[in-house]
């Protein structure tokens, strides 16, 4: 167990309301996940832009405030970012997990 | 306290409203915990960790010394955490059941075969996994948590997700596509 209590018990929360949001946006569905692909149904998209557009005013106003520091910002190498994002596509499409 | 548990019973919010609500969570993950959420690296924890149950020589490999000695760290939790997220938002709306295959765009379009829909759900799982380690994480804990904290890992990596994405299902559909 590497875990700190109160990353335990924080990390089981956030992650209860990560799989409430992903339940209720319909991303759990095989079809929702392969119709983006299609043009069909871009819940997907609508839903990790509105992610994406809410956390990031936060978080950089929290870091300009001292109260977060980005230290774990994932490494780019672009071979293996752009090769894995390949793959991944493929695996998506054809799983729709 | 009424308007949550109504919320939990409607069987689809919209995407924004749920994208809304995971933005925030994101953050809130690098207030409470100082590290972004992430899903994949739970998995190659659990692996390396069977690694050592199986057979512990090869624990001495560069890859499980330094990249991803087995353990529970808080990824593992998380996803313990969407297991459990995922089942109560079904079955508070009425949604969960277990089933052999999967819906019925699926069944449409490949046959109601089980052997059919798990051995490419495994394929395509392998795949997910191996591509996510070879990244640097998923679509949660790279192309979001990437993207949010301004990596362009996370942009690169969404931009080959969609890219053979749109190519792999126009191969699998063909016509219907």
């Amino acid at each position: 167990m590497e875990v700190t209590f109160w990353e335990f018990f924080f990390s089981i929360i956030l992650g209860i309301g990560f799989g409430i949001a992903l339940q209720k946006a319909g991303l759990t569905k095989y079809g929702t996940i392969v119709n983006v692909f299609r043009f069909k149904d871009l819940a997907v998209i609508k839903f990790m832009l509105t992610a994406l557009i809410t956390a990031m005013p936060l978080i950089f106003l929290l870091k300009a405030a001292g109260i977060i520091s980005l230290t774990n910002i994932n490494p780019t190498y672009i071979a293996g970012n752009l090769l894995g994002g390949l793959v991944f596509g493929a695996g998506m499409a054809l799983s729709g997990f | 306290m009424d308007w949550i548990i109504e919320q939990m019973k409607k069987k689809t919010w919209s995407p924004y409203a749920a994208g809304v609500f995971l933005g925030i969570i994101n953050v809130l993950a690098l207030v409470l915990i100082s590290k972004p959420l992430g899903a994949s690296t739970a998995f190659a924890k659990m692996t390396s960790y069977l690694v050592k149950i199986g057979s512990p020589s090869m624990l001495n490999a560069m890859y499980y010394k330094f990249v991803m000695p087995p353990g529970v760290n808080f990824t593992v939790i998380v996803v313990i955490g969407i297991l459990i997220g995922g089942f109560i938002s079904a079955k508070m709306s009425g949604d969960f059941r277990l089933r052999m295959v999967t819906d019925q765009q699926w069944i449409d379009h490949f046959g109601s075969s089980v052997f059919k829909r798990w051995t490419l759900a495994f394929i395509g799982g392998a795949m997910i996994e191996w591509a996510a380690q070879l990244a640097g994480g998923c679509t949660s804990g790279l192309a979001i948590s990437g993207t949010m904290q301004l990596a362009p890992s996370g942009l690169i990596f969404i931009f080959g997700l969609f890219a053979s994405g749109i190519a792999t299902t126009f191969l699998l559909y063909g016509k219907k596509y």
